[in-house]
């Protein structure tokens, strides 16, 4: 496979082009979106809209809101919810949510019949420590991502560490095989990526999408996702097929090294669509609170 | 003749204090006596105390010595043995009640005094069950109580992780609340991501969208099937 860099010439033109077209798409998908979006941010988007649903729930069955009568309306039960709350009950805007279901399907026969078992036999081939190695040299190779994000949030004690890091990792680290600045001096990697640096100047989330292959995201992350393009190195790899390889490679390597979370995630799942969907913005949000 | 001259001198300085001093000795005896009498007494009431009302941290390291014990016996005892073990340590460890309402949301002041009755007892039955199913196997790991912090509105967050060999820690942050004067886990999160919303955004998803009988239904099919596919 060639794997080269492209300093100058028509590699990089066509990895720009190949950029500008997915960013167009994104831009204007955000535009035909748009209404969408401003649909799911007002008061009555989707978390009321689904009480209205449960209000609307058939004769016999076994909708409590609807049992009880007027003393367990959606408003007058939410009047009642109040110090004895733990956490919140938040609505999570999901107006794309047939396409979400389905792509949710489409990922999840994926990772069971076709990611799992491959998964299964690049472990039994390639020990643990291999495979920590590679993703190790893919996390290197990323710094740009995550010194860049550090800056743009005005965090120059996380930039130096990504930057130190580097230095360390590249070189006392093989080039990044082992991470040697984590393990010897206590320096942890800055998961920055451009979604939370869009939170930090306070861009919401806009509303969950699920893509295929990658997973859930939101408007935001999608377009963070397509910033942080720019800034990996592998991905001005040419020809195109180079940079898409070696993306599913790191992608495929990562999995691979937690690949019966999802397993264990589904199974203990009462809804897993649901879950997922919440467990995907608290993650994210906590990366926002941490800052 | 010297040493005679020194017995002389110290009985008679015996016999002199004796005599002298009597009221004062009496009123150090008795000082002596109460003060033992009193370390006594607030022995005895301090020690039910620390016995019967222990810590947020405390809480947290009987459960994970339980949970590690489940983990290390996990072949030896089976799903049920393991489902067991975890019950009576998950029933005192956990605001099980406060739990399950928290969980339903709004949901749960609709619902009548027996049916709250049948979800908790469902809910706690899935609770044990999860764990008794997802903490099968031991391959060296540890669990270590890192601190304690707060309380920040009644809450104590207690920090614990389960450290693998080879492998990167996993952080578990418990929140307990102090209910009938008992430190209780009420929520745990893990990677920013409360349990307690989490389950809450799903047993809501499925109320609304299939209704409460549903729901404890499919809470019952899970727990069916930790037992099934998890016994050994």
């Amino acid at each position: 496979m060639k794997t080269r860099f492209q300093g100058n010439g028509s590699g990089r033109q066509t990895a720009g082009r190949c950029f500008e077209k997915i960013s167009l798409g994104l831009v204007l998908m955000f535009f035909l979106l748009l209404p969408v979006i401003v649909y799911a941010e007002t008061p009555s988007s989707s978390g009321a809209k689904e009480g209205a649903v449960a209000g609307e729930a058939g004769p016999g069955g076994a909708d409590i809101s609807k049992k009880d009568g007027a003393d367990v309306t959606d408003a007058a039960a939410e009047k009642e919810t109040g110090p004895e709350e733990i956490a919140p009950e938040e609505s999570i805007p999901d107006p794309l949510e047939p396409w979400n279901r389905a792509m949710f399907t489409f990922n999840d026969r994926l990772y069971f019949w076709v990611m799992r078992p491959v998964s299964k036999g690049y472990n039994a081939v390639f020990p643990e420590p291999v495979r920590v190695s590679v993703n190790n040299f893919f996390s290197n190779l990323s710094t740009p991502v995550r010194f860049v994000n550090c800056l743009l949030q005005a965090q120059l004690k996380c930039a130096g560490i990504e930057l130190a890091r580097l230095s360390v990792n590249s070189t006392i680290g093989f080039g990044g095989l082992f991470d040697v600045a984590r393990y010897n001096w206590h320096m942890e990697k800055q998961d920055k990526d451009f979604g939370q640096t869009l939170g930090s100047y306070g861009i919401k989330d806009g509303f969950y999408i699920i893509w295929p292959f990658l997973g859930p995201s939101s408007l935001r992350d999608t377009v963070g996702m397509v910033g942080d393009g720019y800034l990996t190195p592998w991905d001005y790899l040419t020809p195109w097929y180079n940079a898409a390889g070696a993306d599913a490679g790191n992608y495929f390597n990562e999995n691979a090294l937690t690949i019966d979370d999802y397993k264990d995630f589904k199974e203990s799942a009462i809804e897993p669509y649901v879950a997922l969907r919440d467990a995907f913005f608290q993650h994210r949000q906590s990366l926002y609170k941490k800052e | 003749m010297r040493a005679g001259e020194r017995k002389d001198c110290c009985y008679n300085r015996g016999r002199l204090s004796r005599s002298t001093d009597a009221p004062a000795v009496r009123r150090k005896g008795l000082l002596l006596v109460s003060g033992a009498l009193f370390l006594v007494c607030a022995l005895i009431s301090s020690l039910p105390a620390a016995i019967e009302k222990p810590g947020p941290a405390d809480v947290i390291k009987r459960f994970n010595s339980t949970l590690l014990e489940s983990m290390k016996k996990a072949d030896e005892l089976g799903y049920r043995g393991r489902y067991n073990l975890l019950e009576p340590i998950i029933r005192d460890s956990f605001a099980l009640s406060f739990m399950a309402d928290q969980s339903v949301g709004r949901y749960w002041r609709g619902l009548k005094e027996e049916e709250r009755k049948a979800f908790l007892k469902t809910y706690t039955e899935w609770t044990i069950a999860t764990y008794a199913a997802r903490f099968d196997g031991y391959s060296g790991e540890k669990f270590e109580t890192v601190s304690e912090s707060g309380p920040e509105r009644g809450i104590v967050t207690v920090l614990s992780k389960i450290i693998e060999p080879e492998k990167d820690s996993v952080d578990f942050y418990y929140k307990l609340r102090k209910m009938d004067n008992k430190w209780l886990i009420v929520d745990i999160q893990m990677s920013g991501v409360s349990q307690l919303a989490l389950t809450r955004a799903q047993f809501v998803s499925v109320i609304k969208n299939k209704g409460f009988n549903n729901l404890a239904a499919m809470l019952r099919k899970k727990i069916e099937a930790f037992a099934k596919g998890k016994e050994q």
